[in-house]
C-alpha cells in the first residue's frame, strides 16, 4: 500500500494544522547546544538535528502535580478530589524511542489501581512520531531492547524523512487514521512500502555495533552481589539525572503543602538514586550506599519490570549514557552483564 | 598529555604498591564520545586505567565526602589546579583531614566542555600550575588569566532592571526538576542532609513549582557564597541547563568587592562568612 | 471548593477575613530579643504611635537570622520584611551583629541578583533606648509598602496552580 508523501517544508504547517483543532503543541526546538521538546514553541523553530535533552514523559507525568485539596474544619478534614489537568494534546515529531516508552509504562499507571491522570492525558494525547533514519546519537541503543530507529510503538502516526525534501507518513493507529484528513491537505506524492523497508533497514544498520541484552534478566538474577557494582558505579554521583531524563522512570514522591488550615496534595517526580528514596523513618536505609542504589535502578528496569509487565523498562533512548555527569553509562553496565552471560561467568 | 598519563600512572602504582594510599581517585576513558569518567583505583596493576587528558573535566574531590572514600585511612587523588582548589575549601571547614589525603597535582592547559568549548574556568585559570600538593606531574603551564572572563556573563544580568533580572530567573528557575544533581556534583555541598531534605520543619519546599524552586535555587546558591571555587561542576550536571554559574560568580564578585576575598586560595585563612571585620559596609543598613 | 483554599488564603491575607476586600500592608520584623524587641517595648510603654501593620517575630540574636526566614515570610504573602538588632558594637553575644553584618551583604547581593524587588527588604539597627527610632522605621517602612502595594511578583509564584 503506497503511503502519501509531503514536503519537510511543510511540517511546521502541519503542525500548526494538527494543534489547530483545538491542542497544545509540544515539539522539539534548540535551546543553546540542544534540543528539548517544548510545549508552545513556534513550529517555525522545529529542530530534527538530534534527539531531544527532555523525553516526552513530563507531557503525560507532569514534574508537580496536584491530585487533592483539603481543609480543616473543626475537627473534620474536608476532602476534595482535583481533576486532571489534561488538555488535548499532541506530540510532534517525538522520537520513536519516547513514544515507545509509552506501552512501556501504561501498565504501570494501570496495575491495581487506574491512574486517572496519567491515563486521561494518555488518551487525549496525539503522538507523532519523526523516525529516525540513522541513530541520531552514539548513546542510542533502542535496537538491543527490540526496538528500532524506526519503530512505530506508541506512535498514532509515524513520519518518514526518506530525503532531505520529503518526509512519507504512515499512519498507524485508529486515534491516527482519524487525522488523515489533515495529512492530507498537505500531500504531494506518495512513497512505496518498500522505500519505507529499506528507511528501517538503513535504521537498523546504524546501530548493528549494539548489543542484544536478552540474558541480562537471567544475569542479573543470579548476580546481585557482586563486584561489578561497586567498581562501576563507584563513580554515581547520586544526581538522578538518569531517572529524570529517562522516558520509562516513573517514580513519584507525594508531597502535602498547606499554608494555616488548608492545603493540596502534590504528586512530583522522583528517584531511586536518592539516598532519601528509600530512608525508613527508623534511621534504617536498605540501600544505603551509591552501587546498591544505582543497581536497584538496572534491576527494576532489566529484571523486576519484565517479571512483573513482560516489558523491559528501557527503551534505549541512551539519555542516562549521554548526560551522565561523570559518564556512568547504563549501556556499558548491561553490555558487561550481557557479556559475562554469554560467557557463562 | 601522554607523558602526563604515564606519570600519573607510575606514582599512582607506586603509592599502592608502598601502601602510601588505600586507593587512587582518578579519570579513566570513558565509554561516550570523548568524555572521562571517574575511577577508583585499588590495585597497583589497575593503575594503568588512570589517564589524564583536555576531557577530563569531573572535579574528583566531590568523591572525598562519599563512601567508600570517606572511610578510607589514607587515599590518592589526581587533581587539577582548579580540582585543589576544592580541597583547600574543605579544608578551611575540617572536612578533610590534610594527612589523609595525597595530592597527585597535574598541570593542566585547560579542559573542554562535551561540545569542544572552552569552560569559564580555563578562560580565567590561574592555577594551571598547581601549588597545593603532594607531587605534581607534567611539564609546569604558565597561567595567562583573561581578566575579564570570570564576571563577563554577568554584564547581560547587571544591564537589566530588576523586574527584568526577576522574569529572567523565573523562567531560568521554572525549568528545575529538583534532582539536586548540581549539589550532588559540588565538591563543597557537604551536608550529610541536606536543608532541602529536612522536612521538621520544611524550610525549602520540595515541590518542584515556583515558589519551591526559587527557595531552592535561592539556598543552594548563598550556601556557597565565598566557599564555591567556580568549578562548574553544578551547571556541568543540570539535566534542564539552569545557568547556575550566573548565581554563583555574582555571589563570588559580591565576596570580592566587600570581603576581598577568593575562595580556594589558601587554606589557612578563614572563609569570609566564618568571620567579619569591624569596618565592613553598613551604609545599607538604617 | 473551586478555587484553591491554598491559594485563595495566600492570595488574600492569611485568615484575615476582612483583608479579602481590602489589602492591608503586611510587615514580618525578625528582631533581637536584646536590643530592638526592647526598644519597639519601649516605644509601646511610651505610648508612642505607629502603624498596626507589622508582625514581629523574636529571635535571640541577629545572629541567628537566616535568610529563610525571610523567604518563608514572603511564601506566607508578606509584603516587606525587616531585619533588625543592636548596634555594631552593641551586641548581647559580642558578635551577632558583625557576623549577620556579612550574611546580610550577600544574601542582598543574591536578592539583588535574582530581580527581586529591594524596596521590601530592609535591614536596620536598633537600639533598646531608640523606642523613637523603631517608630519612625516602621512608619517609613508602612509607607513605602503602602505606595507599592502588595508584593504580587512573589505572590504569583505562590499559586502553585
Amino acid at each position: 500500500m503506497p503511503h502519501m508523501t509531503l514536503d519537510r517544508t511543510d511540517l511546521p504547517s502541519l503542525a500548526e494544522a494538527l494543534a489547530g483543532q483545538g491542542r497544545r503543541l509540544v515539539l522539539p526546538v534548540r535551546e543553546g547546544q540542544e534540543l528539548f521538546y517544548r510545549e508552545g514553541a513556534d513550529p517555525a523553530q522545529l529542530d530534527l538535528s538530534s534527539i531531544p535533552k527532555n523525553s516526552i514523559k513530563e507531557f503525560l507525568f507532569p514534574k508537580c502535580e496536584k491530585i487533592l485539596e483539603y481543609e480543616y474544619s473543626g475537627n473534620d478534614v474536608i476532602i476534595e478530589d482535583v481533576a486532571p489537568d489534561a488538555k488535548p494534546t499532541v506530540i510532534f515529531c517525538a522520537r520513536p524511542c519516547d513514544a515507545a516508552s509509552l506501552p512501556v509504562v501504561e501498565p504501570l499507571w494501570n496495575w491495581d489501581y487506574k491512574d486517572k491522570f496519567f491515563n486521561e492525558r494518555r488518551e487525549q494525547t496525539l503522538v507523532v512520531t519523526y523516525a529516525c533514519r540513522t541513530a541520531p546519537d552514539e548513546a542510542c541503543f533502542c535496537v538491543s531492547v527490540g526496538l528500532s530507529p524506526s519503530s512505530d510503538q506508541g506512535s498514532d502516526v509515524m513520519l518518514y524523512g526518506v530525503d532531505e525534501s520529503t518526509v512519507a507518513v504512515r499512519l498507524v493507529s485508529p486515534k491516527g487514521q482519524e487525522q488523515e484528513e489533515v495529512f492530507a491537505k498537505f500531500k504531494k506524492g506518495e512513497a512505496s512500502d518498500e522505500a519505507l523497508e529499506g528507511f528501517a533497514k538503513e535504521g537498523d544498520e546504524s546501530l548493528a555495533h549494539r548489543k542484544p541484552l536478552d540474558k541480562v534478566k537471567g544475569w542479573l538474577e543470579e548476580h546481585f552481589e557482586d563486584p561489578l557494582w561497586e567498581d562501576k558505579a563507584f563513580r554515581c554521583i547520586g544526581c538522578g539525572t538518569c531517572t529524570f531524563l529517562c522516558p520509562t522512570c516513573h517514580c513519584f514522591d507525594i508531597q502535602d503543602e498547606s499554608v494555616f488550615d488548608a492545603g493540596c496534595r502534590l504528586k512530583n517526580w522522583d528517584g531511586c538514586q536518592f539516598s532519601l528514596f528509600t530512608l525508613h523513618t527508623s534511621g534504617h536505609n536498605p540501600r544505603d550506599t551509591q552501587p546498591k542504589r544505582y543497581r536497584q535502578r538496572i534491576y527494576h528496569k532489566y529484571a523486576i519490570y519484565p517479571e512483573k509487565f513482560g516489558k523491559t523498562l528501557c527503551t534505549g533512548c541512551g539519555r542516562c549514557v549521554a548526560y551522565c555527569p561523570v559518564n556512568l553509562s547504563l549501556y556499558d553496565v548491561v553490555a558487561t552483564a550481557q557479556e559475562r552471560a554469554e560467557k557463562g561467568e | 598529555m601522554s607523558d602526563r598519563t604515564d606519570k600519573i600512572r607510575e606514582v599512582a602504582r607506586k603509592w599502592l604498591a608502598d601502601g602510601t594510599v588505600e586507593a587512587v581517585v582518578g579519570w579513566e576513558q570513558g565509554t561516550y564520545r570523548e568524555k572521562c569518567s571517574p575511577v577508583l583505583v585499588r590495585k597497583p596493576e589497575d593503575a594503568d586505567r588512570l589517564l589524564f587528558n583536555d576531557r577530563c573535566t569531573n572535579n574528583l574531590m566531590t568523591y572525598l565526602k562519599r563512601d567508600p572514600v570517606r572511610g578510607m585511612e589514607k587515599v590518592g587523588v589526581v587533581a587539577k589546579g582548579c580540582d585543589i582548589k576544592s580541597l583547600i575549601g574543605l579544608l578551611q571547614e575540617s572536612q578533610v583531614e590534610r594527612e589523609k589525603v595525597m595530592v597527585l597535582a597535574v598541570t593542566c592547559e585547560g579542559v573542554k566542555k562535551d561540545d569542544g568549548t572552552v569552560p569559564i574556568k580555563c578562560q580565567a585559570c590561574d592555577v594551571n600550575t598547581p601549588t597545593f600538593y603532594d607531587e605534581i606531574v607534567g611539564e609546569k603551564v604558565a597561567s595567562n588569566p583573561d581578566p575579564e572572563a570570570r564576571f563577563k556573563d554577568l554584564e547581560k544580568l547587571d544591564a537589566m532592571t530588576p523586574a527584568e533580572r526577576n522574569s529572567f530567573w523565573r523562567e531560568e528557575l521554572d525549568k528545575c526538576i529538583r534532582c539536586y544533581a548540581c549539589r550532588q556534583a559540588c565538591p563543597l555541598c557537604i551536608c550529610s542532609r541536606c536543608i532541602a531534605e529536612k522536612n521538621q520543619p520544611q524550610w525549602v519546599e520540595t515541590s518542584p513549582h515556583p515558589r519551591g524552586n526559587f527557595s531552592w535555587n535561592l539556598v543552594r546558591a548563598y550556601h556557597l557564597a565565598g566557599r564555591c571555587v567556580e568549578c562548574e561542576a553544578c551547571e556541568t550536571a543540570c539535566p534542564v541547563n539552569i545557568p547556575l554559574m550566573l548565581l554563583n560568580r555574582a555571589m563570588a564578585r559580591t565576596v570580592k568587592g566587600a570581603f576581598d576575598y577568593e575562595a580556594g586560595k589558601d587554606p589557612e585563612v578563614q572563609p569570609p562568612l566564618r568571620t567579619f571585620n569591624l569596618d565592613d559596609d553598613n551604609s545599607f543598613i538604617l | 471548593m473551586s478555587e484553591s483554599p491554598q491559594s485563595e488564603t495566600q492570595k488574600d491575607g492569611a485568615g484575615l477575613p476582612e483583608a479579602a476586600t481590602s489589602w492591608e500592608p503586611r510587615i514580618v520584623a525578625f528582631i533581637c530579643n536584646w536590643c530592638t524587641y526592647t526598644g519597639a517595648d519601649l516605644a509601646g510603654t511610651s505610648r508612642m504611635k505607629y502603624p498596626p501593620y507589622v508582625r514581629v517575630i523574636k529571635i535571640p540574636c541577629t545572629g541567628r537570622f537566616d535568610p529563610l526566614f525571610m523567604i518563608k515570610a514572603f511564601e506566607r504573602g508578606a509584603d516587606g520584611v525587616l531585619v533588625s538588632g543592636c548596634h555594631p558594637g552593641d551586641c548581647h553575644y559580642t558578635a551577632g551583629n558583625y557576623n549577620a553584618r556579612r550574611k546580610y551583604t550577600v544574601f542582598k547581593a543574591l536578592l539583588e541578583t535574582l530581580g527581586m524587588d529591594m524596596d521590601r527588604v530592609w535591614f536596620s539597627w536598633i537600639s533598646a533606648s531608640e523606642g523613637g527610632k523603631w517608630v519612625d522605621t516602621i512608619r517609613k517602612f508602612t509607607e513605602v509598602i503602602q505606595e507599592k502595594g502588595p508584593f504580587r511578583e512573589y505572590r504569583e509564584m505562590i499559586d502553585v496552580g
